[in-house]
């Protein structure tokens, strides 16, 4: 009987249990109608001879019974047979067995790993109850200028329309997108904690326990800041609180406002939204004192916050969908004017929202399937070793279907054996993930305020057990096949000749694939590399070493307007007074940060181009000294002086762009730019010009920009920068010192070096350089130890051919060129076909890559003869072996 | 009719299976039949015990079986003794030969 009707058969015995049953009764009554035929002959009566019949017979269903056991157990006896078997087996070659459960582990672990991360950001829903019915709600922009800004997020005024006029939901909520970077003033020393602003309602949608103390009631959140209480992170209250019971009901003062710590929240929740989890939730109501900004609540410009909701039960999403857009609209109207394009849109909640998933899924798409390729040259690996150890076990196998072992049987046994490889490996892999996975969060570098929790939960383990049991399947199935496929006489009778051209041939194919997808990686990680060091190589508009810098938000604290600039002022004079300091300056914030600010604005004396409503600018702002601290070259006019302050004629500086593209062939400076509505006293001075950076990413497109004097413009938060000579370390502790003098409330925000700061515009290709260029290592070190083995094993077959050779007068370096030319037709092959791929490939990986294309000459160029030289490495030392046997020595082998 | 009883030996009854099924495909109680005739009426298969074997031999895929009709036109499943099924009737037969020679060499010692 073969595997496959075998195991369909049982499978059926599992499934079709019903019709089995009808076969054993049909064949038991048929026993007892014969029985009752042959009593009838023997001279009983009629019901005398059925009652007799059944009698002798027994009870049906106690021997149907034992029927199913018989069946079940002889199948189970021959599974647990053929997997102590293969245990035996491989516990005969320990060497193979180690180098096929490490090769599987590798590419087993590597697909466990990014399948961890795709589970966490793509497929797992939050931590919340009832998942599937927590809806989130974006704002739906009909016509949005690229497809990322399509979903959006709302103003807190339009949630709470939503909120008062809808009919079809339990509950809407909200939450801010973005923690704000809060100072919790902790006996004097300011630190700095996240916070996120929420409705409070929001934990009531969420369906979730407190760890601790209870959450938000509705009455917490409806008047303006008379309700001061706050929810702690799990994390928080065991990091910050000691895990004190007696945390509930002590105050925290968050940016000088004391609020009471009322709740704990449960420990898996760390908030909606992957690589954000926050310390505290505040209720909305409380932002106007926590932020100091009184129109925080009824601002309708600026849009922030999620939507989130329940619907009432019966009601389909689309009834949702369709009221929230039609009360959108209506919003809309009410203030603006009527707009029937943009609406509402509910998406299932999961860690990674609907406006970020088009990105992630590209990056962890890319990295899928470079894991993938590597699983594919592990399993070429182990199937090559297989292949070997057939040829070794030729005679077992004929010995064996001499015996009467049907082929089937003895496949069996062989995939047995490659799925106990492969479970080996899956467990081994599975450790090496959950290491990697650790190891993984330490890749975010410290500015991004991205807390990354990945977890092995039962997706990720049934994912390793599948990948792991078609492993075993894929790379066990062609030996198996092969290594039984033969002529038994044949092989008894001489062991050594025959099938090696056959099995060769197998294995060179697989080589050659090896070989082939190891090119794809190699050639995909030296892209990326070679990005990595463009990118870092690249300027960027400023100067990187030597410069820290270091935020504050004063607004946070109470501070008036003509208080923060004294304050910023004597900071500025006593930072310029620190040793090593070489210069210092303010701005609003730094480019190739998290934050960024842009907008349409009208020239003066100038009508914007094709009817545009104006030109569009990213601003922003610097204070004096700004562009020698930071190493920027001014190319014309001026910087910002002391003496540009408020008061004085507004003043603005422009890059190279912006005069380019908005000036062209004419002189901008003393031309003016209405900053607000085209009104006298907004118009202000373009008096220089500094070169173009990056602002946004480092692969951007030029983009026009625009500073304001720091001075001249109400900010309650800055940031400084700063030219220092020496240890940059000490210069950011003497900041820290200086800024405590001046308010020992203060915390510094997000402190650090410029070198640090952009990481963050290097964090897209440094990580994919490095999980890349792992994988890439891997491949290498899998499909080099494959090419190894096979060479070296042709050697030791074909011994007695090179002592013929030797003998009749081949040189040494003849046997040595025959070695070394059949590894490296294999490996060009592969080089080749891999080319292809790689071409392919590479277009996928375009986004991810800088300043270079994807056919980049140089990585093409040097990427193959690199993987050849290695591979020629590989086949040299068999080769030489080979090359050095004493002809006698090599004849009297075998 | 000679009514005394043997219980058979452990392990033979597969023995015995495969030797009735030798002569030809044959259905349950046919086999049962034979068996008991093969033997003077001395071994009776139990119903309890024959089932199991066959399904047992089955799966050792040393018997096969299909439906078919019997000598008066009854549905019956018929079992056939397969080619590992021989060498397993011959293996099994030489065991006993030798296993019997032994037991009444020690037997009839005197």
């Amino acid at each position: 009987m073969s595997v496959l009707h075998k195991l369909f058969r049982s499978l059926r015995g599992v499934f079709q249990k019903r019709a089995i049953d009808q076969a054993m009764d049909d064949e038991m009554r048929s026993h007892i109608e014969m029985q009752t035929r042959d009593n009838l002959a023997a001279g009983m009566s009629p019901e005398e001879a059925a009652t007799v019949a059944c009698r002798q017979f027994g009870r049906v269903e106690a021997i149907k019974e034992s029927c199913r056991d018989q069946r079940l157990t002889s199948w189970l006896e021959n599974l647990a047979r053929d997997v102590a078997f293969a245990f035996r087996q491989l516990g005969k070659n320990p060497g193979f067995t180690a180098v096929a459960v490490i090769s599987l582990a590798l590419g087993i672990a590597a697909n466990s790993t990014i399948f961890s991360f795709v589970n966490t950001l793509l497929l797992s829903p939050p931590p919340v109850g009832e998942p599937n019915e927590l809806w989130q709600i974006w704002r739906l922009n009909a016509k949005p200028a690229s497809e990322l800004k399509r979903y959006q997020v709302w103003s807190r005024r339009e949630i709470a329309y939503l909120r008062e006029h809808n009919q079809l939901f339990t509950g809407i909520g909200a939450f801010e997108f973005e923690p704000q970077f809060t100072t919790w003033n902790r006996n004097g020393t300011g630190e700095s904690v996240q916070s996120l602003l929420v409705s409070g309602n929001f934990f009531d949608l969420c369906l979730i326990k407190p760890a601790l103390g209870r959450f938000f009631q509705p009455s917490e959140d409806r008047t303006p800041g008379t309700h001061p209480v706050v929810v702690v992170s799990y994390g928080f209250w065991q990091r910050q609180l000691a895990a004190d019971a007696h945390a509930i009901g002590q105050t925290l003062m968050i940016n000088g406002t004391s609020l009471t710590v009322i709740g704990v929240a449960p420990k898996e929740f760390r908030g909606l939204v992957a690589g954000i989890s926050p310390d505290l939730w505040v209720p909305f109501m409380m932002a106007p004192s926590v932020l100091r900004d009184a129109d925080w609540l009824t601002r309708i410009d600026s849009h922030s916050v999620a939507g989130l909701g329940r619907l009432k039960p019966g009601v389909e999403m689309a009834q949702g969908t369709a009221e929230l857009t039609l009360l959108t609209r209506r919003f809309e109207e009410e203030i603006h004017g009527p707009d029937l394009q943009d609406g509402a849109i509910l998406t299932p909640s999961l860690m990674v929202p609907v406006l970020l998933r088009g990105f992630v899924r590209a990056f962890t798409g890319t990295l899928m399937g470079a894991v993938f390729l590597v699983l594919l040259i592990a399993c070429a690996n182990a199937a090559n070793l297989q292949l070997a150890r057939a040829v070794t076990r030729r005679q077992e196998m004929a010995v064996r279907s001499a015996l009467g072992a049907k082929r089937g049987r003895l496949i069996r046994q062989l995939l047995t054996e490659s799925v106990v490889l492969a479970a080996l490996g899956g467990g081994l892999g599975l450790l090496i993930s959950l290491g990697l996975t650790r190891l993984a969060g330490h890749l975010v570098p410290a500015t991004l305020p991205i807390r990354l929790a990945v977890d092995l939960d039962w997706r990720v383990l049934s994912f390793t057990a599948v990948v792991s049991a078609i492993t075993g399947i894929l790379f066990g199935l062609a030996p198996a096949l092969r290594g039984t496929r033969m002529d038994v006489a044949d092989t008894l009778k001489d062991e050594s000749r025959g099938t090696a051209a056959g099995r060769s041939r197998l294995a060179g194919i697989l080589i050659a694939g090896q070989m082939a997808l190891c090119l794809v990686l190699l050639l995909s990680a030296g892209l990326c590399l070679r990005s990595l060091l463009k990118a870092s190589a690249f300027n960027p508009g400023f100067e990187v070493k030597e410069r820290i810098t270091a935020g504050f938000n004063l607004g946070d604290f109470g501070y008036s307007t003509a208080q923060a600039r004294e304050f910023y002022t004597r900071l500025t004079e006593r930072v310029r007074g620190l040793p090593g300091v070489q210069s210092a300056a303010l701005a609003s914030f730094l480019p190739l940060g998290t934050e960024h600010s842009n907008g349409i604005f009208q020239l003066e004396g100038e009508k914007p181009p094709g009817g545009e409503s104006g030109v569009s600018f990213h601003q922003f702002g610097a204070g004096p000294g700004y562009f020698v601290t930071m190493g920027t070259k001014v190319l014309q006019g001026r910087e910002f002086q002391e003496t540009d302050r408020e008061g004085t004629p507004r003043v603005v500086i422009i890059n190279e762009e912006a005069a380019r593209r908005y000036w062209p062939g004419r002189n901008p400076l003393g031309r003016r730019i209405y900053i607000g509505d085209v009104r006298t006293e907004n118009a202000a001075e373009i008096v220089g010009i500094v070169q173009t950076g990056r602002y946004q990413t480092l692969g951007e497109d030029p983009i026009p920009v625009f500073y304001e004097c720091f001075d001249q413009i109400d900010r309650s938060r800055a940031t400084l920068v700063a030219h220092v000579r020496g240890n940059s370390q000490l210069g950011l502790a003497a900041i820290r010192r200086v800024t405590l003098e001046l308010d020992p409330r203060l915390a510094l925000i997000g402190a650090t070096t410029l070198e640090q700061h952009l990481s963050l515009a290097l964090f897209p290709v440094r990580t994919s350089s490095l999980l890349l260029g792992v994988l890439g290592l891997v491949a290498l070190v899998l499909a080099v130890s494959g090419l190894f083995g096979v060479v070296a094993y042709s050697v030791s077959q074909r011994t007695r051919e090179f002592g013929i050779r030797l003998a009749l007068g081949a040189q040494r370096h003849d046997v040595l060129r025959l070695v070394l030319g059949q590894g490296l037709r294999l490996a060009a092959w592969g080089i080749v076909a891999g080319l292809f791929g790689a071409v392919g490939a590479s277009h996928l990986l375009r986004n991810l890559l800088f300043g270079v294309g994807p056919l980049d000459p140089a990585t093409f160029l040097a990427v193959p003869p690199l993987l050849l030289a290695v591979a020629w490495l590989a086949c040299l030392i068999p080769a030489l072996r080979a090359s050095s046997l004493p002809p006698m020595t090599a004849l009297r082998r075998e | 009719m000679n009514k005394r009883r043997l219980d058979l030996l452990q392990g033979t009854l597969d023995m015995l299976v495969l030797k009735a099924l030798r002569l030809g495909p044959e259905h349950g109680y046919g086999i049962s039949v034979l068996i008991r005739n093969m033997s003077n009426e001395i071994l009776l298969v139990e119903q309890g015990s024959l089932y199991p074997a066959l399904y047992r031999l089955e799966d050792q895929g040393w018997i096969s079986s299909e439906w078919g009709t019997s000598d008066n036109n009854r549905k019956a499943k018929f079992y056939r003794l397969t080619e590992s099924g021989r060498k397993q009737l011959q293996a099994e037969k030489d065991n006993w030969v030798r296993m019997s020679a032994a037991i009444n060499l020690v037997l009839n010692a005197t």
